[in-house]
C-alpha cells in the first residue's frame, strides 16, 4: 500500500476497521460521539486485538501497545502511526 | 500421604534441585532456579521491613513478569497471605477487596495508575510499589479470617460489588500443580509460553508450581496476544507448551504471517476457558500441525479435565488425575457437571457459606455448567446459572447492574450475554427509568468502577424491564423488545 493510498480517507478507513473488529458493537457514530476516543467508545480487549490484526493486514504496520502504548488510543493516533510506517 | 509442606518450601525445593536449569524467560532475560530463589529470598526480606506485621494480608495487583513471580514467592516465604487480584479490576472492585477481605496493602506495578487513592512506597529491588490504600470513613464491619490453613488467596466474580474472595490451602494449590503435571506429562525439557494472567486459574494451576515442580521454564508474555506477538514469542521461546484461550487460537490460524517455523517445537497447545469453534481448531491445526488439546477447570476446583488422546477432536478430555466427575439431572430435567477435585478451594472468605451452598454432600461442586460424559470424556455444552463466560473470564451481570442502577434517572438495569455481528459475546445492558443516560455515559461510569472487560458493548433504553412477579427477569420477552427497541 502507497502512503497515497493510505492518506485517501485514513480516518475513515480506520473508523471501519474498528467498526468490524468489534463486530459492529462500536460503530462509526459511536466512535465520532466519543472524539475517536477507543476505549470511550467502548472497545474491549478484544476488539482491541482484533483490530491491532485488522491494522496489520490492512496497512502492513503493527502497533505493540507495550512499546507504543500512545498510538492504540484514538482514531487519530493510529492514523498518524499508520502515517508514519506504512 | 499429603505433603504438609508450605508452598514457599515446596517451590524453594524444587529451585534447589533444579539448580542451574532455566526457570523464567521474561524480557529476553532468564534466570536460573538458583537464582530465582536467592530473588525470592532477597524480596521476602526486604517486605519484612517495608511491610508491618500486622499487615499479613498482601495483594498482587500487577501484570505478568518475573517479578511477580518473585514477589509471589516472597510473599509466601515471609509468611503472609497473597491475594492474586486481576490487574484489570477497577476502583469498585479493589474498594470490595479492600473492605470485605481486610486487604489494606497491594503490591503494584501501576502505582500511578492505582484506581485508589493512597500512599506508596516503592521495594528497593523490584518494579513493584507498595500501595497502601487511605481509610475509607464506612460503618464498621467485622473482617473476615482466613482459615489457617489458607496459604493464596484468588477472585472470581462476585455479585456484591466485590469480587469473591477464594480461599486455596497449599495442599489444594499442590495438588493442581502436581496432578497437572503428571496428568498432562509435564516434563523438564518442557518451555511453557503461557497467555493468560497469572492470577486467571488456567495460567495459575498450569504454569507457575506446576511449571517449577518439574524443572521446566516458564516464558512470561507481555501485552496483548496478537499473532505477530505471539509467533515472535514461541520463535524466541522455542516453546514445546502454549497455554492459551480461544482467542489466541483464532488469530493464530487466521494469522497475515503464520511463520510455522516459530512452531517447530511446539508439542502441545491447550485451549481453556471458553469454546474453541471447530472451525479455528482446524485451521490452526491444519496450518501449523499441532494439535490443539482442551482442558476444562473452574476458579472453585482447578483443574478437572485435559483431553490426552491426539485423535479426539470433540469433547473436553477426561479427569485428571485426583478429579471424580459426575451428572446430575436438576429438577428441571438439564443436566449439570459436578466435580470433586484435590485441589478445590477451601470457601469465600468473603461470602459466608458461598461455597458451601454449591458443594453436595458426596463434596462434589455444582459448576452450572450443562454437560454430559461419554465414555468418561466430558462435553460441556453451555450454562445452567450463575456467571456468564465472557471469552473465558466469568462475569456476574449483577456486579455491572449495581453500577448502572446507580446511574441519575435508572431505576432498573439487567446485563445479558448476546452475540456480536461475528457471534462472539458481547454484555448487553438494558436499562429503564425516567431517563435515558445514553450508551456513552454508561460505558464511562463503568469504565470508572469496572474491570474493561466488564464494560457493557450495547446498550438499550426500554420503557420497563419485564419481570415475573417475583422479580425474575423474563429473558425472552427482553431479548424480543430489545430487538425490535
Amino acid at each position: 500500500m502507497t502512503k497515497d493510498t493510505v492518506g485517501t480517507g485514513l480516518h475513515e478507513q480506520i473508523e471501519h476497521l474498528v467498526e468490524v473488529a468489534t463486530g459492529k458493537v462500536v460503530t462509526v457514530a459511536d466512535l465520532r460521539a466519543s472524539g475517536g476516543a477507543l476505549d470511550r467508545a467502548g472497545v474491549n480487549s478484544i476488539g482491541y486485538i482484533n483490530l491491532m490484526e485488522a491494522l496489520e493486514q490492512r496497512f502492513g504496520v503493527v502497533i505493540d501497545p507495550e512499546a507504543d502504548p500512545q498510538y492504540l488510543v484514538s482514531i487519530e493516533s493510529i492514523a498518524q502511526f499508520v502515517r508514519a510506517h506504512s | 500421604m499429603a505433603d504438609r509442606r508450605a508452598l514457599h518450601e515446596l517451590f524453594l525445593a524444587a529451585c534447589a534441585q533444579h539448580g542451574d536449569r532455566c526457570a523464567v524467560v521474561d524480557d529476553g532475560t532468564q534466570i536460573t532456579y538458583r537464582e530465582f530463589a536467592a530473588r525470592v529470598r532477597e524480596r521476602a526480606d526486604r517486605l519484612a521491613r517495608s511491610l508491618s506485621p500486622r499487615e499479613q494480608r498482601v495483594a498482587l495487583y500487577a501484570s505478568n513478569s518475573a517479578d511477580y513471580l518473585v514477589s509471589y514467592y516472597a510473599l509466601l516465604a515471609g509468611g503472609r497471605l497473597p491475594f492474586l487480584v486481576d490487574a484489570q479490576f477497577g476502583a469498585t472492585e479493589l474498594h470490595g477487596i479492600v473492605g470485605s477481605c481486610g486487604v489494606r496493602v497491594f503490591l503494584t506495578d501501576k502505582p500511578h495508575a492505582f484506581p485508589l487513592p493512597g500512599t506508596a512506597t516503592p521495594v528497593a529491588g523490584s518494579l513493584l510499589t507498595l500501595m497502601r490504600p487511605a481509610p475509607v470513613a464506612a460503618p464498621p464491619v467485622p473482617v473476615p479470617v482466613p482459615a489457617p490453613t489458607t496459604a493464596t488467596c484468588r477472585f472470581t466474580s462476585g455479585t456484591t460489588g466485590a469480587p469473591k474472595c477464594l480461599e486455596f490451602s497449599a495442599a489444594a494449590v499442590h495438588s493442581a500443580a502436581r496432578n497437572w503435571m503428571t496428568g498432562t506429562g509435564l516434563e523438564p525439557d518442557d518451555r511453557v509460553l503461557c497467555m493468560a494472567a497469572f492470577t486467571n486459574g488456567l495460567a495459575f494451576n498450569t504454569s507457575l508450581l506446576a511449571t517449577f515442580l518439574a524443572g521446566a521454564e516458564l516464558h512470561v508474555y507481555r501485552g496483548l496476544p496478537t499473532s505477530s506477538g505471539v509467533i515472535r514469542a514461541l520463535r524466541g521461546a522455542r516453546a514445546t507448551r502454549l497455554v492459551a484461550f480461544p482467542l489466541v487460537y483464532r488469530v493464530l490460524a487466521e494469522a497475515p504471517d503464520p511463520d510455522p517455523e516459530a512452531f517447530a517445537h511446539l508439542r502441545r497447545a491447550i485451549s481453556a476457558a471458553a469454546t474453541l469453534p471447530p472451525e479455528h481448531r482446524a485451521a490452526f491445526e491444519s496450518r501449523y500441525g499441532v494439535r490443539i488439546a482442551d482442558y476444562y477447570g473452574i476458579a472453585e476446583t482447578g483443574p478437572c479435565t485435559y483431553e490426552r488422546d491426539p485423535d479426539r477432536t470433540a469433547g473436553l478430555g477426561t479427569a485428571l488425575p485426583g478429579v471424580a466427575l459426575r451428572i446430575v439431572e436438576r429438577e428441571t430435567g438439564e443436566p449439570e457437571v459436578l466435580v470433586r477435585t484435590e485441589s478445590m478451594a477451601s470457601r469465600y472468605l468473603n461470602v459466608p457459606g458461598g461455597l458451601e451452598a454449591r458443594i453436595d454432600e458426596d463434596g462434589f461442586y455444582r459448576t452450572g455448567d450443562r454437560g454430559h460424559l461419554d465414555d468418561g470424556r466430558l462435553f460441556v455444552s453451555g450454562r445452567l446459572d450463575g456467571p456468564l463466560n465472557l471469552a473465558g473470564r466469568k462475569v456476574d451481570p449483577t456486579e455491572i447492574e449495581r453500577v448502572l442502577t446507580g446511574l441519575d434517572g435508572v431505576h432498573d438495569a439487567v446485563v445479558f450475554a448476546d452475540h456480536d455481528a461475528q457471534g462472539g459475546t458481547v454484555l448487553h445492558a438494558v436499562l429503564s427509568g425516567p431517563r435515558d443516560p445514553g450508551r456513552a455515559e454508561v460505558i464511562d461510569a463503568c469504565r470508572v468502577h469496572l474491570a474493561p472487560y466488564k464494560v457493557p458493548g450495547r446498550v438499550t433504553h426500554l420503557p420497563a424491564i419485564p419481570r415475573s412477579s417475583a422479580g425474575k427477569v423474563r429473558l425472552t420477552e427482553l431479548k424480543e423488545l430489545v430487538r425490535t427497541a
